[in-house]
């Protein structure tokens, strides 16, 4: 039973690595941009995307883009993981790692279109918070370099808890990822929820149970011990 | 609190919160009488006209069973609506309650309902419903019963936070000296004061409801009988290359319901949060 969980485990870390690594980048990067200068364009651009990506429903995005993209325009391929031709290898060669990376980009898009709104949101009020406190005043008032107050003094303040809101979603996509992958036909573990519900497949479906809090569970262990390395007030 | 007047104005003052306020409410028309609004029947099943893509007899297109499109949008309305008010009605019920009880009583209370709070917080919400739904069936009853059991936390919390700032002030003091009830406070000092605030969340919950619930369709495990956006983009899904319109609109309405309740929300956790708007940047 352990196996079957184990098997969809690299897919779904696959897609939910991707997944992340843009949507938090691009989500600090506008939300450290739209707090700088509030009521500017970047700010009003972040504030909307921030509002579509956590209204748009996760399923109908990917349907649009499979219409787009993948049907209309025939760029991307829409379903599963490997090119038919593909399916069955093993061995990592570089044609596979390209055809699965092929693959990858409109789940991608998809999961972590859902996941930008929060981290642009987050990091935003985390950083107007860090920026309306006493010491950057201070900073100021010494005549500090304000690239120097934003990156040195305020985001590095902000970053344990941005940090944690990056652990505490883990979980969330884990589960999150039922959409996208059965959209997508992606043979991740999201996909595997899916399958086992339809099939009342109960001792599976304890087991993904079980798996998810635990992750939860050592996801938020992991941010506690990295931000007690980032906060010298935290000890433990 | 405010007369109901006010908020809404301030909902209307920008475009886009026009936009939303106009939007929500043509939903709610759709929702409460789509048999005067909708052009044929949802259900009716026209073998000969299936798959027709959008024209001006069917301004949304027909779907595998020659069923109006735009009809079936239209109806699906009403199923979004009721599961979101009555979810949300629910949920906010319930957060409120147990917030009050955990910001007012503090000790033993709080630490029960913080436990209960962080311990929903380790499932995710969608896998939570699906499993719990794939179990006992999607009835409509259940949805209702089991989305509003799952998104009551953040409410719970920000009603915690709330009450836990007002118990301190000294006009609560004051009362207490008079001899007045913990009753008799809560229910005419605390709770006018969080209204607003536990509407907005509502409204803003309503979304996640409504995505939800969508979700589940989609996925197969929703109320066979009811027409649901979320069931039609399932179709559409077999039909993606085939048949865009059955895919493209329905989404569409979904989504835009979803943008306005949402935007409808934050503006009016903003208006009953003014410090939001005004916090200072020194750099």
């Amino acid at each position: 039973m352990i196996n079957v969980i184990v098997e969809r485990l690299p897919a779904t870390l696959l897609l939910m690595l991707t997944s992340i690594a843009w949507s938090a980048i691009l989500g600090i990067v506008l939300g450290i941009r739209a707090s700088i200068k509030r009521g500017g364009a970047i700010d009003n651009i972040s504030t909307m995307l921030a509002t579509l990506s956590v209204s748009i429903p996760t399923f109908w995005l990917g349907i649009v883009l499979i219409i787009t993209l993948g049907g209309m325009l025939r760029i991307l391929p829409t379903q599963g993981m490997l090119s038919p031709a593909n399916i069955g290898m093993k061995n990592l060669s570089p044609a596979i790692i390209l055809d699965i990376s092929w693959h990858l980009v409109l789940p991608s898009i998809t999961l972590g279109m859902a996941y930008l709104g929060i981290y642009i949101r987050s990091v935003k009020s985390l950083l107007i918070d860090e920026l309306g406190k006493d010491y950057i005043l201070l900073a100021r008032a010494k005549g500090l370099d304000r690239s120097h107050i934003l990156w040195r003094y305020a985001f590095r303040t902000a970053s344990p808890s941005i940090i944690a809101i990056l652990g505490l979603n883990i979980g969330t996509m884990l589960a999150g990822a039922t959409l996208t992958e059965t959209v997508f036909a992606w043979p991740g573990m999201g996909r595997l929820i899916y399958e086992s519900a339809i099939a009342r497949d109960y001792p599976v479906i304890h087991g993904i149970f079980i798996f998810i809090s635990i992750t939860v569970i050592l996801a938020n262990l992991v941010d506690d011990m990295i931000n007690a390395l980032l906060d010298p007030r935290v000890r433990y | 609190m405010k007369h109901f007047g006010e908020p809404i104005q301030y909902l209307a003052r920008e475009p886009i919160g026009l936009f939303s306020l106009i939007f929500t409410i043509a939903i709610i028309i759709m929702a409460t009488i789509p048999t005067h609004i909708a052009p044929y029947d949802p259900y009716r099943i026209d073998a000969s006209n299936t798959f027709k893509p959008p024209s001006p007899m069917n301004p949304f297109g027909t779907d595998d069973l020659g069923r109006d499109v735009l009809s079936q949008v239209i109806y699906g309305a009403r199923t979004s609506m009721i599961i979101a008010v009555a979810a949300v009605a629910f949920s906010a019920l319930l957060g409120t309650i147990l917030g009050i009880m955990a910001g007012y009583y503090g000790g033993r209370a709080d630490l029960t309902v913080s436990m209960v709070i962080d311990a929903k917080l380790s499932i995710p919400t969608f896998f939570l419903v699906l499993v719990v739904i794939a179990l006992f069936g999607g009835s409509i009853a259940n949805m209702i019963i089991v989305i509003g059991i799952t998104i009551w936390p953040p409410i719970a919390r920000v009603v915690r936070a709330l009450v836990n700032s007002i118990r301190g002030s000294d006009f609560i003091e004051a009362a207490r000296v008079i001899g007045a009830s913990s009753i008799w406070i809560i229910s005419k000092h605390i709770v006018p004061q969080i209204v607003g605030v536990v509407a907005a969340i509502s409204i803003l919950q309503m979304g996640s409801a409504i995505i939800i619930e969508a979700g589940l369709s989609f996925l197969g495990f929703g109320d066979p009988t009811l027409i649901s956006r979320g069931k039609m983009l399932n179709i559409a899904q077999t039909y993606v290359e085939k048949a865009w319109w059955i895919g493209l609109f329905p989404g569409l309405f979904l989504f835009l319901t979803i943008l306005s309740l949402n935007i409808l929300g934050d503006r009016l956790y903003e208006y009953y949060n003014p410090r939001l708007r005004e916090k200072v940047s020194y750099l």
